[in-house]
């Protein structure tokens, strides 16, 4: 099985530049599914997640259309073959 | 006043900014809002002295799937049309643009054709992260719209957008304004990116349209064009009521910026305040003086020509 993700401009200096990164993995949860893309690519893991193993606060993350704060956070499940976006939050100013 | 803004207790949230304050309507004298952080408008009839939560926003249906940004979850801008008290617009980060008809009690997510580049669905119905929208009281059908990526233009009270970055270096940027006078002209002044939120190439270059935004030219003579890393945030940046029409900016590293010809010839006014979030003119003694400078020459003496910075908590960009 595997996964698809977006990587956003700002992330892509950290998995080669690529726009559309697939993983091989079989995660059950979004936090499963970025730890097989932290696995690969170990620069993302400190720009998605913070020192407790959670989601950075200006990072979103979609699987399909649906933003994971409305579906479970971390913990919301993952189909075979889904596809999981990460954008960074917008700003304020 | 801050004091005075509260949510009543059953909504379960508590000010944690005041984030615009807008004049009433020419006819509702004593009428004021104000847009708060969480993403609130509230209302006071009698001058500030008290004020109510507008349910019918806050109560909206979207409001639990708006998104704070870096800035908080606020409501920042407030534009009531000038020619119908039941119509006013206010803008959220991020929630988009809404609409009431009914003087507050519904309101409609008025986002068609702005794209977002921060979740999959491009044109979502709402969540846009609208930086700054005006109108003009003598264009109240026609609203301009800085957003986060984008410039828009609606001709029908927000009910469809259509872009209008044409030729500008940047369509990130933070105010627009509109020109006092000319309902086809609107200022802007771009930064580079959401990434490097600075003037592209460090060139401090303010933009203005003069077609209603068919096609923007820039305003340079007088502002720093080589190593200026400036960002201007969205309620930085004012103009007066003269004619020619005096514009001012100030900047997040505390310079302050002027023109008295529309933009022509800047000049630096002043350097060395705090970041500058915020800038308000007041023009004394002079016909067409706005309505709260004539309501302050009644208490203080005239001066002239004069452009007064005000400056609030810093808040994250």
């Amino acid at each position: 099985m595997t996964v698809q993700f977006f990587i956003p401009g700002p992330l892509r200096a950290f998995c080669e530049g690529l726009p559309h990164v697939e993983i091989k993995a079989s995660p059950a949860t979004v936090c499963d599914a970025l730890e097989a893309l932290c696995a690969v690519y170990p620069g993302l893991r400190d720009r998605l997640l913070n020192e407790q193993g959670q989601l950075r606060e200006h990072i979103n993350v979609f699987v399909g259309a649906e933003d994971i704060r409305y579906t479970g956070e971390l913990a919301t499940p993952v189909r075979p073959g889904a596809a999981i976006s990460i954008f960074p939050a917008v700003s304020g100013g | 006043m801050g004091a005075n803004v509260k949510f009543p207790e059953d909504c379960g949230t508590s000010l944690k900014n005041i984030w615009q304050v807008c004049l009433g309507r020419e006819n509702e004298p004593d009428t004021l809002y104000c847009g708060v952080e969480p993403a609130a408008l509230f209302v006071s009839r009698d001058a500030g002295e008290t004020w109510a939560l507008i349910r019918g926003l806050f109560d909206h249906p979207h409001r639990p799937r708006w998104r704070p940004g870096n800035g908080g979850l606020c409501l920042h801008t407030i534009v009531p049309d000038p020619t119908n008290n039941h119509c006013m617009y206010v803008a959220i980060s991020s929630g988009g643009v809404y609409r009431t008809d009914d003087g507050g009690a519904s309101w409609m997510a008025r986002n068609r054709g702005i794209r977002v580049a921060f979740q999959p669905d491009r044109y979502p119905e709402f969540g846009q992260c609208v930086h700054k929208m005006t109108l003009h009281p003598a264009r109240p059908e026609r609203l301009f719209l800085q957003h986060h990526w984008g410039l828009y233009r609606s001709t029908d009270y927000g009910d469809c957008w259509e872009s209008i970055s044409n030729g500008v270096p940047s369509d990130f940027g933070f105010p627009i304004m509109m020109h006092p006078h000319d309902p086809d002209c609107v200022y802007i002044i771009p930064l580079e990116s959401d990434e490097f939120r600075c003037s592209p190439d460090g060139r401090l270059r303010v933009y203005r349209t003069r077609n209603a935004g068919e096609s923007w030219e820039p305003m340079t003579r007088g502002l720093p064009q080589k190593g200026a890393y400036e960002t201007v945030l969205r309620d930085a940046m004012d103009t007066d009521m003269r004619d020619p029409a005096g514009i001012y900016f100030g900047t997040r590293s505390g310079e302050l910026y002027g023109s008295s010809d529309e933009g022509k010839n800047w000049k630096r006014i002043l350097g060395g305040l705090p970041p500058v979030v915020c800038l308000k003119s007041i023009v004394f003694g002079e016909p067409h003086a706005p309505r709260a400078a004539k309501a302050n020459e009644r208490k203080r003496p005239p001066k002239k020509r004069k452009p007064a910075t005000r400056t609030k908590r810093q808040t994250r960009s």
